[in-house]
């Protein structure tokens, strides 16, 4: 494997490490809130309970996703130095406003969590507004580097205008993709967490699965929506994703066989989200399926993300069929150190091995054991 | 010493300074995030210190040391009291032991850009008052390639527009050959170990001071119980800080950074700053062990720069580096020696501020020193003479002033404000005593700034969330430790159950 690609990977693994806890984070924040506000407004304390239970999956997921963010940053500074100096120039003030997310977010959480109970529901629900608000800040933000990599601005040596910047017309379709996808994910997880035999939750994986499946139909317009205005500005991505089947002339052979895939799971996940929604409508969690929907919705995520930042290689800003190498980008400024790079590879995934320990005894060994139901 | 005595008040004590803990690690997240973007967004040629001389330091701080204690704080919360206390004590110190690595992989980063390690004799080329920076591990046409696009970018505009040039490391090429000399940077050490002991007595000096507050509003005895085995350990950190950790700090500033040490001393080397050379008996005697040493002048330095002699720029380029002369145009016929002078007068302003700095620093140390013996020798050990004549100064001088059982918790917040005012006039000197570099002897702060154009609106944002996370954060810590419940809370919650 060459360097390029090898680092090429790396990044796209820690950025997809990343992404499997922030949608998660993202979803799960604002199901909590809408959970806890509708329990506000029908005085309903089982779903008083139920937002306390999703609330608690975000914090565990929040503080990992954080820790991949981290890296993630320190390994684009570090391997892609001029890319991140593009984004930090063009897009000066949506990582602005994805920073203030992160720095907001935090200290609302925790105001979120240690006021539930303590001040009256309606100013506790109304908080939680804010909260979700600043949580979807940083997708927000971010979301335009990846705009920025497939519609390149000021890469030219330019200070493009604020206002160029942010109307990256890649933007809008790929923000709503992210977010449905974000809320989709929760809603699935969540359901799986809820279905596990310690968290045992009829009416809780109920009200999730009927989220997650409902938003698979936005979702995928929001998906269609997004194939078609690559298609207008990325033919290079969407020949590559399309593959023969969809009339694609691709330069990859791996991407477009990953996306049909992704396509077949996506099926699978509605098939298996139905069979498990009925069976949840009608009284019983069948647990192999609310579990397995809850997998499948993380591992699209996985693919999709695999495909949408995979089908650029070699380059990492695109214009139209061509782009900015790889290579051309790649830090060059230091005999990159294999030996210690595998070390903070096998660091990460000796740590992800034991948080993932932390949170099977958070989540499901000692999830319901003080319950006041 | 909950442990070993079983008084549950330790316990108790333990658990409020849990809460504590989790505050500090929230913000030390926040903060820890603005500063990593600060330096990214505001400062984007420090993109290339990731890229280069930080690439190990901060890779292995995210990879290693952030992850593993982030993972094991939250493992520690969820097994507190499920497991036996020895198990959480030993996942304490593993926590505390990543921290502090965390520490010295960050200033390790921080630390190559006082004392530039591995970079051998090139600033020295430029600058011919400085030393060698350790082995030659640069590449002298990589480094020249850098110099040459940051400068023809800065007189462009903004030298950080340089980086955002697809191409640019390319066009660099390997500057900096060995990316693991960073982690021996003399600097790097003996700043991680006073920082780290800074740090250490910062937070018992917070934790110190609430006690004492406390005492001082209920005159329970059960506070200055707390407070002693704080105190031990306090005052072995302010008599170590101060006098050993902080001489051989300065004796790197002097040996590494000798324009800085120049500007540390204006305020007490009077108008012979400014001149060739001067006598200050003190400073000589901590900077050089001789107190008859003369310290050099701002004239010095400027003398040394004729060294260079009519050398321009276009000569050493012809030279050295001929691929780049186009990059150079702006500067070609500028001569390396008003170059070099161009730097030594661009400190010479600010060198009163820099000194006012580090004078403050250096007095809060002494008072820190002076509370720390007469804390140690009349409370906490008594040792003839020495306790006569602290007991002396306590009981004589300071009682009667104010009151006999306001004396420990008065000295107790003297170490602890002391040490706080010493932390942050020490870090200012160090880092505004770098100009006119952002990389000492290399990089210009012109050099890294970014072109996007600093608003005052957004200037007051920021400054509106610093003072919100610092006034927050305060408030944050004095809430959970004064509620010690909050503890059986977050175990709950990360755990699963109801709160």
């Amino acid at each position: 494997m060459s360097i390029d690609l090898f680092l090429f990977s790396l990044l796209g693994f820690t950025l997809i490490m990343h992404l499997i806890f922030v949608n998660v984070i993202i979803g799960v924040t604002v199901l909590t809130v809408a959970i806890r506000y509708t329990a506000y407004l029908r005085n309903d304390p089982y779903l008083e309970l139920l937002a306390r239970r999703a609330f608690r999956v975000m914090v565990i997921f929040d503080l990992f996703g954080g820790v991949w963010g981290t890296i993630l940053t320190v390994y684009m500074a570090g391997f892609f130095p001029s890319m991140v100096a593009i984004f930090t120039r063009v897009y000066f003030y949506p990582v602005a406003i994805a920073l203030t997310g992160i720095l907001v977010s935090i200290p609302l959480i925790v105001m979120y969590w240690h006021l539930w109970g303590r001040i009256s529901p309606r100013s506790h629900s109304l908080l939680g507004i804010p909260m979700a608000i600043s949580v979807l800040l940083v997708p927000l933000g971010f979301r335009y580097l990846f705009a920025g990599l497939n519609y390149p601005i000021g890469i030219d040596g330019d200070q493009p205008s604020y206002i160029a910047a942010l109307a990256n017309p890649v933007y809008p379709a790929l923000a709503l993709h992210t977010i449905l996808g974000g809320l989709d994910i929760g809603a699935f997880v969540l359901a799986a967490i809820l279905a596990t035999r310690s968290n045992m939750d009829v009416r809780g994986v109920r009200i999730a699965l009927s989220t997650g499946m409902a938003l698979l139909i936005p979702q995928s317009i929001a998906g269609a929506y997004y194939y078609v205005v690559l298609a207008e500005y990325d033919p290079y991505i969407v020949n590559n994703i399309a593959g023969p089947l969809l009339g694609g002339k691709p330069s990859l052979g791996f991407v477009y066989p990953l996306f049909y895939t992704a396509i077949v799971l996506v099926v699978a996940l509605t098939i298996v989200g139905a069979i498990a929604l009925y069976n949840a409508m009608m009284g019983f969690v069948n647990r192999p399926l609310a579990i397995t929907a809850g997998i499948l919705s993380e591992l699209i995520l996985v693919l999709m993300e695999f495909v949408n930042d995979g089908s650029r290689y070699p380059y990492l800003f695109l214009s139209g069929n061509a782009g900015i190498p790889v290579n051309e980008l790649l830090n060059e400024a230091i005999p990159l150190p294999l030996v210690a790079i595998y070390t903070m590879i096998a660091s990460t995934l000796i740590f992800t091995a034991i948080f993932s320990i932390v949170l099977y005894y958070g989540l499901f060994r000692r999830y319901l054991p003080e319950t006041e139901e | 010493m909950w442990s070993r005595t079983h008084d549950n008040l330790y316990l108790n004590y333990a658990k409020t300074l849990t809460n504590v803990l989790i505050v500090n690690f929230a913000l030390g997240v926040v903060t820890g995030t603005i500063v990593e973007f600060g330096l990214l967004d505001i400062w984007p040629t420090s993109i290339l210190l990731f890229a280069s001389s930080g690439f190990l330091p901060l890779l292995y701080e995210a990879t290693i040391a952030f992850i593993g204690e982030a993972v094991l704080i939250v493992f520690f919360l969820i097994t507190l009291g499920r497991w036996r206390a020895s198990y959480s004590i030993a996942l304490l110190i593993a926590t505390w032991f990543l921290g502090s690595l965390s520490g010295y992989f960050i200033l390790t980063a921080n630390a190559w850009m006082n004392v530039p390690w591995g970079m051998g004799n090139i600033p020295r080329a430029l600058y011919p008052f400085l030393p060698s920076y350790g082995p030659d591990d640069a590449n002298v046409t990589g480094v020249l390639n850098l110099a040459a696009l940051l400068v023809n970018y800065t007189l462009d505009g903004y030298g950080s527009m340089a980086l955002s040039n697809p191409g640019f490391t390319h066009l660099v090429g390997v500057f900096y050959l060995n990316p693991y000399i960073s982690l021996v940077n003399p600097d790097a050490i003996i700043t991680t170990f006073h920082t780290l002991f800074a740090a250490y007595a910062i937070g018992l000096g917070v934790v110190g001071t609430a006690l004492s507050v406390r005492y001082l509003g209920t005159r329970d005895d059960k506070y200055i119980k707390l407070l002693r085995p704080i105190l031990w350990v306090l005052t072995i950190v302010l008599l170590i800080e101060p006098i050993v950790l902080g001489h051989f700090m300065g004796d790197t500033v002097v040996k590494y950074q000798p324009l800085k040490f120049t500007a540390l001393v204006t305020l007490t080397g009077g108008k012979g700053v400014y001149g060739y050379e001067f006598y200050d008996p003190i400073e000589a005697l901590f900077a050089y062990g001789n107190p008859y040493h003369p310290i050099h002048g701002f004239e010095y330095y400027l003398s040394s720069c004729n060294a260079l002699g009519n050398t321009t720029f276009v000569e050493l380029y012809e030279k050295l580096d001929p691929s780049m002369i186009n990059y150079i145009s702006g500067i070609s016929n500028l001569t390396l020696s008003s170059y070099c002078r161009e730097a030594v007068l661009s400190l010479e302003p600010i060198a009163p501020l820099v000194s006012a700095f580090y004078y403050t620093m250096i007095g809060s140390g002494i008072i820190i020193a002076i509370a720390a013996v007469l804390v140690l020798f009349t409370y906490l050990i008594r040792i003839p003479v020495l306790t006569d004549v602290t007991d002396f100064i306590n009981y004589r001088l300071l009682s009667p002033l104010i009151g006999y059982y306001n004396v420990l918790p008065f000295l107790t917040m003297v170490m602890a404000f002391g040490s706080a005012i010493a932390a942050t006039a020490g870090w200012a000197a160090r880092e505004i005593g770098r100009q006119p570099w952002t990389v000492y002897g290399l990089v210009t702060t012109n050099e890294v700034v970014t072109p996007v154009p600093i608003t005052p609106v957004f200037v007051a944002y920021v400054l509106a969330i610093l003072t919100a996370i610092a006034v927050g954060g305060s408030l944050a810590m004095y809430y959970v430790a004064t509620r010690p419940g909050i503890l059986r809370n977050i175990s709950e919650l990360l755990r699963g159950g109801e709160s």
